[in-house]
């Protein structure tokens, strides 16, 4: 085993959750309280059990095949051609979802400051650190993520200085919602979850195994409670129906405060999420170039494979033309993320019948 | 040698790339600093920009540009056309706007600083009670006094401070007026132009985003303490008898202790009821009238009846006009939610039956006895 490939499962929780709550607070939480008003918490709260449900899968699939990656254990499930296919399908999906990232980074950072600058450059500018992260391997990676502890810590403490700010009857009636409109709820604050399909791509590399589940389940908790206070104090602070018109409420947390010392304090909250979604981007960004390696066998080259990587993740942003198409793709994206845990789940399942590779 | 690759590429991208494409030179930007918004005789929007004049020379002097359209943008794009330097939002202070305008409602106006993230919206809400580019242009004549943005800033946050009114910036603003059951309370000033004042005089009530009626700074105070967001601030009472031929009442400073603001629903009416405890501190009385145990009980009795008095009266107006400045409706939203859905709030209102309890312990008179 690669030594510089090699995390533990603190570290293989650091990665769950940074691709978790990068992309999960770009998620619409304002959609959310659209569809399920104040109670919006609760959605969110059903999310992560489900979501607790397939790390448990997850886990049990990745225990069957000890040293195997997802794409190792694809081949061995559905033999070379139709494993191939399967993992083709996950790169797509790991470098579309890359695309994604960089495109809401770029939006943010146009929307706030950079007006003028093209994509283009800000998009090089944001993939030249993060290509150069991968060449270090999954543990500099993992030690980088360690960022995003940073950025949700920021992020509280932006919330924190908002108390005085809180209406708490913003949230009253608790359990207003009918079973009709958590349902919908559920449906849009699941994919704030995502992630959580890259853990097998990772986890052969994981040191203490044995460890992986009880951090694995703590960094789901983590990301819900986080997700849960940070929609929980929007609504407080804001209120349902002013909430609903806006599009980042995070941001609008961090608009709200001001100081005598300094100017635009929104901005400082600003350059550490960038970090924040700058994480989800490298774990994606990772699995893609993993899973690219894989699918060609390549021992060598692997630089190769990350400028090839990054240029397909630039050229791929192209697609995204305007804010319907990128949610347009983030739905059918999130749906097939979806998909994947599930075909994990079916994977666990199958395992059983064809034993090919199972550890004993 | 990949080491030293690196570090050239950092060092030149460090040098090179500065967000050129983007960058401001402060010498070449006019900053807004107050935005004043009207309507024109023929129903567009009239708005007066005030930029400061970055020169050593005219530290104190400001640029006044009076635009119209039909959208806020339109007007700043037409300010561009007839500014030296390129018009930004990003520093306005406040913004102003005309009593008429606040009539017809003003919540579209704020809609594009929530939208642009450049736009802050900290900058304050004023109402004025004539024409926010009349004040403006008057203003800009004043001697040894500070520029409007100055002067009006100061103005309203020391005021804002003192708990004489509500901090109504901009998200507040938003906040109560899509906020059901809650309205909001801007500060409306009027221009003494004899004496080269602005005067704070009086709190304009909302009723959503449409100001329906104006109560004193007394009055906003009483507001501001049943809402529980008053601190600190000094009340006249007139009501006090003293030993003096040129003096009526006492000057206090008052603290609120304790807040409690319970409603209930009894018969099918809202009924609320509104307990406060002050501190108080006489700031000014008459020589020589100590503060023995029995007057001071006596004065305590007389402040609190003047207060609930004026409480009372200050809550009728606010239904006669209907504006829920407390937020009472979204109390009852939160605790009586069936009843909130199965009734129009605008028309409960004005049946709420009001009961104010005030207690005020004098807890000292200055250096004095």
């Amino acid at each position: 085993m690669n030594k510089k490939n090699d995390i533990d499962s603190n570290q293989l929780m650091i990665f769950a959750i940074a691709s978790q709550i990068g992309i999960g607070v770009t998620t619409s939480f304002s959609d959310l309280v659209m569809n399920v008003g104040h109670d919006g918490w609760i959605s969110i709260f059903i999310s992560g059990v489900i979501f607790d449900i397939f790390i448990i899968f997850n886990y049990l699939l990745m225990n069957r095949y000890q040293n195997q990656s997802i794409f190792q254990i694809t081949k061995l499930l559905f033999g070379k051609y139709l494993g191939s296919v399967i993992n083709l399908s996950l790169i797509i999906y790991t470098l579309m979802i890359s695309s994604i990232e960089l495109h809401t980074l770029i939006d943010i950072i146009r929307i706030t400051g950079l007006k003028t600058t093209p994509n283009i450059v800000l998009g090089i500018l944001i993939i030249i650190p993060t290509a150069y992260l991968l060449t270090g391997g999954l543990k500099h990676v993992c030690r980088y993520l360690n960022i995003i502890i940073l950025v949700m810590i920021t992020a509280l403490i932006y919330i924190g200085l908002a108390h005085k700010q809180f209406n708490v009857n913003f949230l009253k009636p608790i359990a207003e919602a009918n079973i009709s409109q958590i349902y919908n709820g559920v449906k849009i604050s699941i994919f704030s979850f995502l992630g959580i399909e890259l853990i097998p791509i990772i986890y052969h590399n994981v040191t203490d195994k044995s460890k992986a589940l009880k951090k694995l389940l703590l960094a789901n908790s983590i990301s819900m409670i986080y997700y849960i206070i940070i929609i929980l104090s929007c609504v407080a602070i804001f209120g349902e129906t002013f909430m609903k018109q806006m599009n980042i409420p995070l941001l609008n947390i961090a608009r709200i405060h001001y100081s005598n010392m300094l100017e635009r304090v929104d901005l400082f909250f600003l350059i550490m999420w960038v970090y924040g979604i700058g994480c989800t981007l490298v774990c994606y960004l990772y699995s893609a170039y993993k899973g690219m390696i894989n699918l060609i066998n390549l021992k060598k080259g692997h630089l190769y494979i990350i400028f090839f990587t990054c240029v397909m993740v630039i050229y791929m942003d192209k697609l995204h033309k305007d804010y319907i198409s990128i949610k347009k793709y983030t739905d059918y994206l999130g749906i097939f993320g979806l998909g994947i845990l599930v075909f994990y789940a079916v994977c666990l399942i199958f395992s059983y019948i064809n034993k090919r590779g199972v550890s004993k | 040698m990949k080491k030293l690759l690196v570090l050239i590429i950092v060092i030149v991208s460090s040098i090179s790339l500065m967000g050129c494409w983007d960058y401001k030179i402060y010498e070449q930007v006019g900053f807004d600093l107050q935005v004043g918004v009207e309507l024109d005789e023929g129903g567009e929007l009239l708005t007066t920009r005030v930029m400061p004049v970055i020169e050593k020379e005219n530290q104190n002097k400001v640029n006044i540009y009076t635009t119209t359209g039909t959208l806020i943008r339109e007007t700043r794009d037409d300010a561009r056309l007839k500014a030296p330097k390129r018009a930004e939002g990003g520093k306005v202070q406040q913004v102003l706007v005309s009593k008429q305008l606040a009539q017809s409602g003003i919540n579209d106006i704020f809609e594009i600083f929530e939208r642009d993230a450049i736009n802050p919206i900290l900058a304050y809400v004023v109402v004025i009670d004539e024409s926010p580019n009349k004040l403006l242009k008057i203003m800009e004549k004043f001697e040894n006094k500070p520029s409007a943005p100055f002067y009006i800033n100061s103005l309203v946050k020391n005021n804002a401070k003192a708990s004489n009114i509500a901090e109504m910036r901009i998200y507040n603003f938003d906040i109560e007026c899509f906020a059901p059951g809650i309205d909001p309370m801007v500060p409306i000033i009027h221009l003494e132009e004899d004496q080269q004042l602005i005067d704070l005089e009086k709190v304009a009530l909302f009723s959503g985003d449409k100001m329906v009626g104006e109560v004193t700074i007394e009055q906003s105070k009483l507001l501001l303490a049943m809402k529980n967001k008053f601190k600190f601030g000094d009340f006249v009472f007139k009501s006090v008898e003293v030993e003096s031929k040129l003096k009526k009442g006492v000057a206090t400073s008052l603290s609120l202790v304790k807040h409690n603001m319970d409603v209930k629903i009894n018969n099918y009416k809202p009924e609320v009821k509104i307990k406060l405890k002050f501190s108080c501190v006489f700031n000014e009385y008459t020589w020589g009238s100590l503060l023995k145990a029995d007057k001071k009980k006596q004065y305590e009795e007389t402040l609190k009846k003047e207060m609930e008095k004026k409480c009372l009266e200050v809550l009728k107006y606010t239904q006669d006009v209907n504006s829920d400045p407390l937020g009472i409706g979204d109390i009852v939203r939160a605790k009586y939610n069936n009843y909130w859905k199965s009734n129009d709030w605008n028309k409960v209102y004005k049946d709420i039956i009001f009961d104010v309890d005030v207690g005020i312990n004098i807890a000292g008179s200055g250096v004095s006895k």
